[in-house]
Protein backbone atom coordinates (compact mmCIF):
# COMPACT_ATOMS: atom_id res chain seq x y z
CA UNK A 1 0.00 0.00 0.00
CA UNK A 2 1.46 3.39 -0.93
CA UNK A 3 0.31 6.96 -0.52
CA UNK A 4 1.58 10.17 -2.00
CA UNK A 5 1.92 12.99 0.47
CA UNK A 6 3.54 16.38 0.18
CA UNK A 7 6.72 14.85 1.62
CA UNK A 8 7.04 12.10 -0.99
CA UNK A 9 5.98 8.49 -1.30
CA UNK A 10 4.96 6.69 1.86
CA UNK A 11 4.72 2.92 1.82
CA UNK A 12 2.73 1.18 4.51
CA UNK A 13 3.66 -2.44 5.12
CA UNK A 14 0.97 -4.36 6.98
CA UNK A 15 1.96 -7.06 9.51
CA UNK A 16 0.83 -9.84 7.15
CA UNK A 17 3.23 -8.51 4.49
CA UNK A 18 6.41 -9.12 6.48
CA UNK A 19 7.74 -12.22 8.29
CA UNK A 20 6.26 -12.39 11.79
CA UNK A 21 8.33 -13.22 14.85
CA UNK A 22 6.09 -16.18 15.60
CA UNK A 23 2.90 -17.55 14.10
CA UNK A 24 -0.23 -19.61 14.76
CA UNK A 25 -0.13 -22.14 17.54
CA UNK A 26 3.40 -21.12 18.53
CA UNK A 27 2.22 -17.55 19.11
CA UNK A 28 -0.80 -18.73 21.10
CA UNK A 29 1.39 -20.98 23.27
CA UNK A 30 3.89 -18.18 23.81
CA UNK A 31 1.14 -15.78 24.89
CA UNK A 32 -0.19 -18.40 27.31
CA UNK A 33 3.28 -18.78 28.83
CA UNK A 34 3.84 -15.01 29.00
CA UNK A 35 0.65 -14.46 30.96
CA UNK A 36 0.79 -17.52 33.21
CA UNK A 37 1.20 -17.38 36.98
CA UNK A 38 3.91 -20.07 36.83
CA UNK A 39 6.01 -17.95 34.47
CA UNK A 40 5.68 -14.93 36.74
CA UNK A 41 6.77 -17.05 39.70
CA UNK A 42 9.70 -18.55 37.79
CA UNK A 43 10.88 -15.13 36.62
CA UNK A 44 10.50 -13.65 40.10
CA UNK A 45 12.75 -16.45 41.39
CA UNK A 46 15.33 -15.58 38.72
CA UNK A 47 15.46 -11.99 39.96
CA UNK A 48 15.52 -13.12 43.60
CA UNK A 49 18.42 -15.51 42.94
CA UNK A 50 20.40 -12.76 41.25
CA UNK A 51 19.62 -10.07 43.82
CA UNK A 52 22.74 -10.58 46.00
CA UNK A 53 24.97 -10.52 42.95
CA UNK A 54 23.27 -7.36 41.67
CA UNK A 55 23.61 -5.69 45.09
CA UNK A 56 27.31 -6.52 45.13
CA UNK A 57 27.69 -5.04 41.65
CA UNK A 58 25.84 -1.84 42.63
CA UNK A 59 27.97 -1.44 45.76
CA UNK A 60 31.11 -1.83 43.67
CA UNK A 61 29.86 0.85 41.22
CA UNK A 62 29.15 3.13 44.19
CA UNK A 63 32.70 2.65 45.50
CA UNK A 64 34.07 3.49 42.04
CA UNK A 65 31.81 6.53 41.83
CA UNK A 66 33.10 7.76 45.21
CA UNK A 67 36.67 7.34 43.93
CA UNK A 68 35.81 9.29 40.79
CA UNK A 69 34.18 12.01 42.93
CA UNK A 70 37.30 12.26 45.10
CA UNK A 71 39.35 12.75 41.94
CA UNK A 72 36.79 15.25 40.52
CA UNK A 73 36.52 12.93 37.53
CA UNK A 74 33.18 13.95 36.01
CA UNK A 75 33.07 11.35 33.25
CA UNK A 76 33.92 8.66 35.81
CA UNK A 77 31.12 9.86 38.09
CA UNK A 78 28.65 9.83 35.20
CA UNK A 79 29.73 6.36 34.01
CA UNK A 80 29.27 4.79 37.45
CA UNK A 81 26.01 6.66 38.18
CA UNK A 82 24.72 5.38 34.84
CA UNK A 83 25.48 1.77 35.84
CA UNK A 84 23.86 2.35 39.24
CA UNK A 85 20.64 3.77 37.79
CA UNK A 86 20.37 0.75 35.49
CA UNK A 87 20.85 -1.94 38.11
CA UNK A 88 19.92 -0.52 41.52
CA UNK A 89 16.16 -0.78 41.10
CA UNK A 90 16.30 -4.47 40.17
CA UNK A 91 18.72 -5.04 43.08
CA UNK A 92 16.09 -3.66 45.46
CA UNK A 93 17.80 -0.28 45.94
CA UNK A 94 15.14 1.86 44.27
CA UNK A 95 16.06 5.11 46.03
CA UNK A 96 19.74 4.79 45.10
CA UNK A 97 18.67 4.19 41.48
CA UNK A 98 16.42 7.24 41.43
CA UNK A 99 19.11 9.49 42.91
CA UNK A 100 21.70 8.14 40.44
CA UNK A 101 19.25 8.85 37.62
CA UNK A 102 18.88 12.42 38.92
CA UNK A 103 22.66 12.82 39.02
CA UNK A 104 23.02 11.57 35.42
CA UNK A 105 20.31 13.97 34.27
CA UNK A 106 21.98 16.86 36.09
CA UNK A 107 25.42 16.13 34.59
CA UNK A 108 23.95 15.72 31.08
CA UNK A 109 21.89 18.91 31.34
CA UNK A 110 24.83 20.92 32.71
CA UNK A 111 27.00 19.68 29.83
CA UNK A 112 24.26 20.48 27.28
CA UNK A 113 23.98 24.02 28.69
CA UNK A 114 27.75 24.43 28.53
CA UNK A 115 27.83 25.00 32.28
CA UNK A 116 30.26 23.58 34.85
CA UNK A 117 28.47 21.11 37.12
CA UNK A 118 28.28 22.32 40.71
CA UNK A 119 30.61 20.24 42.90
CA UNK A 120 28.28 20.62 45.91
CA UNK A 121 25.31 19.25 43.97
CA UNK A 122 27.41 16.27 42.84
CA UNK A 123 28.67 15.64 46.38
CA UNK A 124 25.10 15.72 47.75
CA UNK A 125 24.00 13.13 45.19
CA UNK A 126 27.01 10.85 45.73
CA UNK A 127 26.46 10.97 49.49
CA UNK A 128 22.73 10.34 49.14
CA UNK A 129 23.32 7.36 46.81
CA UNK A 130 25.74 5.84 49.32
CA UNK A 131 23.28 6.31 52.19
CA UNK A 132 20.28 5.08 50.22
CA UNK A 133 22.14 1.92 49.17
CA UNK A 134 22.52 0.92 52.81
CA UNK A 135 18.89 1.67 53.66
CA UNK A 136 15.79 -0.47 53.43
CA UNK A 137 12.17 -0.25 54.60
CA UNK A 138 11.42 3.08 56.29
CA UNK A 139 14.93 4.33 55.59
CA UNK A 140 14.39 3.45 51.93
CA UNK A 141 11.27 5.62 51.90
CA UNK A 142 13.42 8.40 53.34
CA UNK A 143 15.81 7.83 50.43
CA UNK A 144 12.95 8.36 47.99
CA UNK A 145 12.08 11.67 49.68
CA UNK A 146 15.74 12.69 49.37
CA UNK A 147 15.58 11.81 45.66
CA UNK A 148 12.60 14.15 45.20
CA UNK A 149 14.31 16.98 47.09
CA UNK A 150 17.53 16.57 45.12
CA UNK A 151 15.51 16.67 41.88
CA UNK A 152 14.03 19.99 43.03
CA UNK A 153 17.51 21.32 43.80
CA UNK A 154 18.76 20.24 40.36
CA UNK A 155 15.78 21.87 38.63
CA UNK A 156 16.48 25.12 40.54
CA UNK A 157 20.18 25.01 39.62
CA UNK A 158 19.46 24.38 35.94
CA UNK A 159 16.83 27.14 35.87
CA UNK A 160 19.39 29.52 37.33
CA UNK A 161 21.94 28.56 34.64
CA UNK A 162 19.26 28.98 31.97
CA UNK A 163 18.29 32.36 33.40
CA UNK A 164 21.90 33.57 33.32
CA UNK A 165 22.27 32.40 29.71
CA UNK A 166 19.06 34.19 28.68
CA UNK A 167 20.20 37.43 30.37
CA UNK A 168 23.64 37.37 28.77
CA UNK A 169 22.08 36.63 25.34
CA UNK B 1 12.23 -15.56 10.51
CA UNK B 2 8.84 -17.01 11.29
CA UNK B 3 8.83 -19.64 14.01
CA UNK B 4 6.00 -22.04 14.76
CA UNK B 5 7.27 -23.17 18.17
CA UNK B 6 8.17 -20.40 20.59
CA UNK B 7 10.91 -22.41 22.29
CA UNK B 8 12.77 -22.24 18.96
CA UNK B 9 12.81 -18.45 19.07
CA UNK B 10 16.27 -16.89 18.97
CA UNK B 11 16.72 -13.73 21.01
CA UNK B 12 19.76 -11.47 20.90
CA UNK B 13 20.71 -9.31 23.89
CA UNK B 14 22.99 -6.36 23.16
CA UNK B 15 24.06 -4.84 26.47
CA UNK B 16 27.42 -3.68 27.79
CA UNK B 17 26.73 -4.35 31.46
CA UNK B 18 27.48 -8.03 32.17
CA UNK B 19 25.08 -8.16 35.15
CA UNK B 20 22.18 -6.76 33.15
CA UNK B 21 23.02 -9.10 30.29
CA UNK B 22 22.98 -12.12 32.58
CA UNK B 23 19.71 -11.00 34.16
CA UNK B 24 18.00 -10.54 30.79
CA UNK B 25 19.29 -13.90 29.57
CA UNK B 26 17.92 -15.68 32.65
CA UNK B 27 14.57 -13.90 32.33
CA UNK B 28 14.19 -14.81 28.64
CA UNK B 29 15.09 -18.41 29.44
CA UNK B 30 12.52 -18.38 32.25
CA UNK B 31 9.98 -17.38 29.59
CA UNK B 32 10.90 -20.48 27.58
CA UNK B 33 13.22 -18.93 24.97
CA UNK B 34 16.05 -21.44 24.81
CA UNK B 35 18.45 -19.73 22.40
CA UNK B 36 19.69 -16.45 23.81
CA UNK B 37 22.62 -14.83 22.03
CA UNK B 38 24.67 -12.04 23.58
CA UNK B 39 26.76 -9.08 22.44
CA UNK B 40 28.30 -6.25 24.39
CA UNK B 41 27.92 -3.36 21.93
CA UNK B 42 26.09 -2.30 18.80
CA UNK B 43 28.83 -3.21 16.31
CA UNK B 44 29.27 -6.80 17.50
CA UNK B 45 25.50 -6.96 17.95
CA UNK B 46 24.92 -6.14 14.29
CA UNK B 47 27.50 -8.73 13.24
CA UNK B 48 25.58 -11.29 15.32
CA UNK B 49 22.30 -10.17 13.70
CA UNK B 50 23.81 -10.76 10.24
CA UNK B 51 25.18 -14.20 11.13
CA UNK B 52 22.42 -15.62 13.36
CA UNK B 53 19.32 -13.71 12.19
CA UNK B 54 17.56 -13.55 15.59
CA UNK B 55 13.75 -13.39 15.93
CA UNK B 56 13.95 -10.70 18.62
CA UNK B 57 16.55 -8.11 19.66
CA UNK B 58 16.83 -6.53 23.09
CA UNK B 59 19.32 -3.70 23.13
CA UNK B 60 20.64 -1.19 25.60
CA UNK B 61 20.67 2.45 24.53
CA UNK B 62 24.05 3.73 25.78
CA UNK B 63 27.00 1.60 24.70
CA UNK B 64 30.49 2.28 23.41
CA UNK B 65 31.60 2.48 20.66
CA UNK B 66 28.27 1.78 18.88
CA UNK B 67 25.06 2.53 20.77
CA UNK B 68 21.60 1.03 20.53
CA UNK B 69 20.29 3.79 18.26
CA UNK B 70 23.00 3.14 15.65
CA UNK B 71 22.37 -0.60 15.94
CA UNK B 72 18.65 -0.08 15.35
CA UNK B 73 19.39 2.04 12.26
CA UNK B 74 21.71 -0.65 10.91
CA UNK B 75 19.13 -3.39 11.45
CA UNK B 76 16.33 -1.35 9.83
CA UNK B 77 18.27 0.22 6.99
CA UNK B 78 21.59 -1.64 6.64
CA UNK B 79 22.08 -3.23 3.25
CA UNK B 80 23.13 -6.59 4.70
CA UNK B 81 20.47 -6.69 7.43
CA UNK B 82 18.82 -10.12 7.16
CA UNK B 83 15.45 -8.99 8.58
CA UNK B 84 14.73 -5.24 8.80
CA UNK B 85 11.34 -6.05 10.39
CA UNK B 86 12.74 -7.87 13.42
CA UNK B 87 11.18 -6.60 16.69
CA UNK B 88 13.63 -4.44 18.64
CA UNK B 89 13.09 -3.76 22.32
CA UNK B 90 15.20 -0.93 23.67
CA UNK B 91 16.12 -1.47 27.31
CA UNK B 92 16.97 1.86 28.83
CA UNK B 93 17.26 3.79 32.03
CA UNK B 94 17.22 7.00 30.02
CA UNK B 95 14.13 8.98 30.63
CA UNK B 96 15.38 12.02 28.73
CA UNK B 97 12.77 12.74 26.08
CA UNK B 98 15.32 13.55 23.34
CA UNK B 99 17.10 10.20 23.65
CA UNK B 100 13.85 8.26 23.67
CA UNK B 101 12.61 10.17 20.61
CA UNK B 102 15.89 9.51 18.78
CA UNK B 103 15.53 5.78 19.51
CA UNK B 104 11.91 5.81 18.35
CA UNK B 105 12.92 7.63 15.16
CA UNK B 106 15.60 5.01 14.50
CA UNK B 107 12.86 2.37 14.38
CA UNK B 108 12.62 0.80 17.85
CA UNK B 109 9.54 -1.39 18.31
CA UNK B 110 9.13 -1.19 22.10
CA UNK B 111 10.82 0.41 25.09
CA UNK B 112 11.58 -1.43 28.31
CA UNK B 113 12.47 0.90 31.15
CA UNK B 114 15.01 -0.01 33.80
CA UNK B 115 14.64 -1.20 36.49
CA UNK B 116 13.58 -4.35 34.67
CA UNK B 117 10.48 -6.06 35.98
CA UNK B 118 9.01 -9.29 34.68
CA UNK B 119 5.64 -7.56 34.22
CA UNK B 120 7.19 -4.95 31.93
CA UNK B 121 9.15 -7.50 29.93
CA UNK B 122 6.18 -9.83 29.40
CA UNK B 123 3.89 -6.94 28.50
CA UNK B 124 6.30 -5.75 25.79
CA UNK B 125 6.61 -9.27 24.38
CA UNK B 126 2.84 -9.74 24.51
CA UNK B 127 2.37 -6.49 22.61
CA UNK B 128 4.81 -7.63 19.91
CA UNK B 129 3.14 -11.03 19.46
CA UNK B 130 -0.48 -9.94 19.88
CA UNK B 131 -0.43 -6.63 18.05
CA UNK B 132 2.38 -6.54 15.48
CA UNK B 133 2.71 -3.00 14.12
CA UNK B 134 2.53 -1.97 10.52
CA UNK B 135 5.75 -0.59 9.10
CA UNK B 136 6.18 2.77 7.45
CA UNK B 137 8.69 3.38 4.70
CA UNK B 138 9.32 6.89 3.48
CA UNK B 139 12.28 9.05 2.61
CA UNK B 140 12.99 10.02 6.21
CA UNK B 141 11.96 6.90 8.11
CA UNK B 142 11.72 3.15 8.02
CA UNK B 143 10.33 1.32 11.01
CA UNK B 144 7.20 0.48 12.97
CA UNK B 145 4.44 3.05 12.82
CA UNK B 146 5.22 5.56 15.53
CA UNK B 147 1.76 6.94 16.25
CA UNK B 148 -0.10 4.26 18.16
CA UNK B 149 -3.32 6.08 18.92
CA UNK B 150 -5.52 8.44 17.00
CA UNK B 151 -5.34 11.84 18.60
CA UNK B 152 -8.03 14.43 17.98
CA UNK B 153 -5.53 17.19 18.71
CA UNK B 154 -2.99 15.96 16.12
CA UNK B 155 -2.76 18.51 13.32
CA UNK B 156 -0.03 16.85 11.27
CA UNK B 157 2.33 15.97 9.79
CA UNK B 158 0.16 13.34 8.04
CA UNK B 159 2.04 10.21 7.09
CA UNK B 160 -0.25 7.26 7.84
CA UNK B 161 -1.89 5.33 5.04
CA UNK B 162 -5.29 6.22 6.47
CA UNK B 163 -4.33 9.90 6.33
CA UNK B 164 -4.37 9.64 2.55
CA UNK B 165 -7.66 7.83 2.09
CA UNK B 166 -8.61 10.03 -0.84
CA UNK B 167 -5.44 9.66 -2.88
CA UNK B 168 -4.49 6.18 -1.73
CA UNK B 169 -3.10 3.82 -4.27
CA UNK B 170 -3.45 0.14 -3.34
CA UNK B 171 -0.76 -2.13 -4.73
Amino acid sequence: MAANSHTGTVKIIAPHEYPPMITGEGAANFLRVLTSYETAQRAARVIELRRDQLCEAVLSYIAQMEDAASASNLSGIFAQAHEIRGLAGTAGMEAAGRIADGLCKYLSAAADLGSVADAAVIALHVDAITRASSSAGEAGKFGNRVAVELATLVARKLNAVNGLKTKSA
Amino acid sequence: MSTANFTNLKALIVEDNPHMRALLRSLLQALGIKTVLESCDGATGFAEVCIRNPDLVLTDLSMEPTDGIALTRQIRQGGCSPNPFVPIIMVTGHTERQRVEAARDAGVTEFLAKPITIQNLTSRLTEIVERPRQFVKCEAYFGPERRRRKSESHTGPWRRGEDFKDDLEIR
